[in-house]
């Protein structure tokens, strides 16, 4: 099988290709590292790849299917986020305090794509400690967006979508604090779910916000994305936040989802007012219209309190990574600064090891939680984000899910807001709330801006409602061909 | 509650330290100039009255209780393998006595 239309197989198609004996492991993973080795240097969407450890794990795999192995993922790459410990591999989190580090274990995700037969060949980029909306704050530099290298991918999860979206890996695992997933997802023109929180174990990943903090997967449809999510979703004892409740999910059920005849979707008049970029507008509105024409019924609601949700979570993430990344004192792993006294070695490494944006977090995190300040920063935003809360809880009161807009914009330019931070946070307007709520959010493509530039459409649904969520997602994308649009120079 | 703020000369020096992260000297106007227009931005939460609102929490009242038992999944040997400095079987730092 050709290498492009290896790669236009996605996931789960990958597997089912396999399964039918149509490829083997092998020729996939060659094939994806062929695209890898042509892409990967005009992208830097991987922080390290495992050639020789990928083609051995893909030969063990086809063996084992020789040998009558049928597991779901047996032999299929998925790429990884830098943030997820796999065991022998770097894990930096794309930060230079990291560096060295080589994870001991396997992240509860890991093993339970591990555990169906999957592959790990490739790490990839994330802002430093999960910490941007653009990639640019990694290490290791800043990922290019593939359909425009002049243009950001988003972030943190800017590696996973500009790997997927370029066809190096066909899905990806990724982490979504404040929309981390669906931002870099709509920049790049892939589907990427934000589950509910405690649905998936975030044990061995590395922390920024643990209240908000959130593992989902990244890929080219809602049926790929679906399947590694039904994979890693599940109760863990490893994390103390982990849902007990029944997953419920089954990704193949999703080809069958073509109306959305019975369906009640809510519009936030609140997303669609200042700040919008027209082109973003429209396309979002045009796949409410979609939806609508579907079978759904549409009716519009408020969420009067969402406005606050940038310094609410620009408190609160802050706030809990201060604390978080206190574990980074040189003593343990990583880099290690110079000093004569421990103390000055406590503040050698953390000069020496944290990027600016992680520097200018921390620190913020520290004042408003420092004596005097913390009533009123900390706690006000808490209270906050519990009107947030209240604001979704009436909205679904009335609504199965909520569409609009992943982004006020699509995909800004290279530079264009780094010495800005505010201008940087305000593109969370759409995700932070749902962080905040501890709510589940898919981001999927639907359309192109002027520039040629991929736009999101986001759907948000209750508390442990991915299987409906997915379902209203994989019905759009059966009427549309959006998802299936990549890059001018994907060859 | 009365929200107070300090959005002018926060120190971002004596904040570092609280962080325990020496700062450069040119790290320090920028970092105080983006903290001071973070710190305003944040004012817009005074405008709404939360008096009487509760605070969010997203768990499910599950968060933070398991029983107390050591669970050594990560033996010594693995952890020192990660050390930047040890001997002895423990990690090496510099003196804190003097």
């Amino acid at each position: 099988m050709e290498t492009r239309r290896i790669a236009e197989l996605g996931f789960t198609g990958l597997a089912e290709a396999m399964s039918r004996g149509e490829v083997t492991s092998e020729e996939a993973m060659a094939a994806y590292l062929e695209r890898i080795d042509k892409r990967e240097r005009d992208l830097n969407a991987l922080t390290w790849v495992d050639h020789d450890g990928a083609m051995a794990a893909a030969r063990a795999a086809d063996t084992a299917r020789r040998g009558g192995d049928r597991r779901r993922w047996l032999g299929v790459p998925i790429g990884i986020k830098d943030l997820l410990n796999v065991e022998g591999q770097p894990c930096t989190a794309g930060s230079r305090i990291l560096a060295g580090y080589r994870a001991p274990y396997d992240a509860t995700v890991i093993r339970r794509l591990r555990d169906e037969g999957a592959i790990f060949p490739v790490r990839t980029n994330t802002d430093e400690f999960a910490m941007g909306g653009s990639t640019e704050t990694s290490c290791y530099g800043p990922t290019k967006n593939p359909w425009d290298a002049n243009r950001v991918p988003g972030g943190s999860s800017g590696g996973s979508a500009a790997a997927v979206a370029a066809g190096l890996v066909p899905a990806a695992l990724a982490s979504d604090t404040g929309g981390s997933i669906r931002q870099p997802a709509a920049f790049c023109g892939v589907t990427g779910l934000k589950p509910t929180y405690g649905r998936v174990s975030r044990y061995g990943c590395v922390a920024f916000a643990s209240s908000l903090d959130q593992i989902g997967p990244m890929g080219r449809s809602v049926e790929d994305v679906a399947a590694v999510y039904e994979t890693i979703a599940g109760f863990d004892e490893h994390d103390s936040t982990s849902s007990r409740r029944e997953v419920g999910m089954n990704w193949e059920e999703l080809k069958e989802a073509r109306d959305l005849k019975g369906v009640r979707l809510g519009v936030p008049d609140d997303f669609f007012e200042e700040g919008l970029a027209p082109d973003v507008r429209r396309l979002t509105l045009e796949a409410i219209e979609v939806c609508r024409e579907l079978g759904a019924s549409i009716q519009h609601v408020r969420l009067p309190h969402s406005r606050y949700g940038i310094a609410c979570y620009y408190i609160l993430a802050p706030a809990e990574a201060s604390a978080n990344l206190a574990r980074y004192d040189g003593v343990r792993y990583g880099f290690r600064g110079k000093a004569d006294d421990l103390q000055e070695m406590y503040e050698s490494t953390r000069a020496g090891g944290f990027g600016q944006e992680v520097k200018r977090r921390v620190l913020l995190g520290t004042y408003v939680l420092s004596s005097g300040f913390h009533e009123a920063y900390y706690r006000r935003a808490q209270k906050v984000r519990q009107l947030i809360r209240e604001d979704f809880a009436k909205a679904f009161e009335t609504c199965d899910a909520l569409l609009g807009p992943v982004t006020p914009t699509t995909a800004f330019g290279l530079g264009e807001k780094t010495q800005e931070p505010i201008q940087m946070y305000l593109g969370d307007i759409f995700t932070v709330n749902v962080n905040l709520s501890g709510i589940c959010g898919l981001s999927l493509p639907c359309g192109f801006d002027a520039s040629g530039l991929p736009a999101g459409l986001h759907i948000i649904g209750p508390a442990w409602s991915e299987q409906q969520v997915l379902s209203i997602g994989a019905a759009y994308q059966h009427a549309t061909q959006w998802h299936r649009a990549h890059p001018g120079n994907w060859e | 509650m009365e929200f107070t703020s300090n959005t002018q000369g926060i120190d971002v020096k004596y904040i570092a330290s609280l962080a325990r992260i020496s700062l450069r000297p040119d790290e320090i106007e920028p970092l105080q100039r983006q903290m001071d227009d973070i710190l305003a931005y944040f004012e817009e939460l005074k405008r709404l009255d939360v008096g009487d609102v509760g605070e969010g929490d997203v768990t499910e009242g599950t968060a933070a209780w398991r029983e107390d038992r050591e669970k050594g999944e990560l033996g010594q040997a693995a952890a020192l393998e990660l050390a930047v400095q040890s001997r002895h079987e423990q990690f090496v730092v510099p003196k804190i006595i003097e």
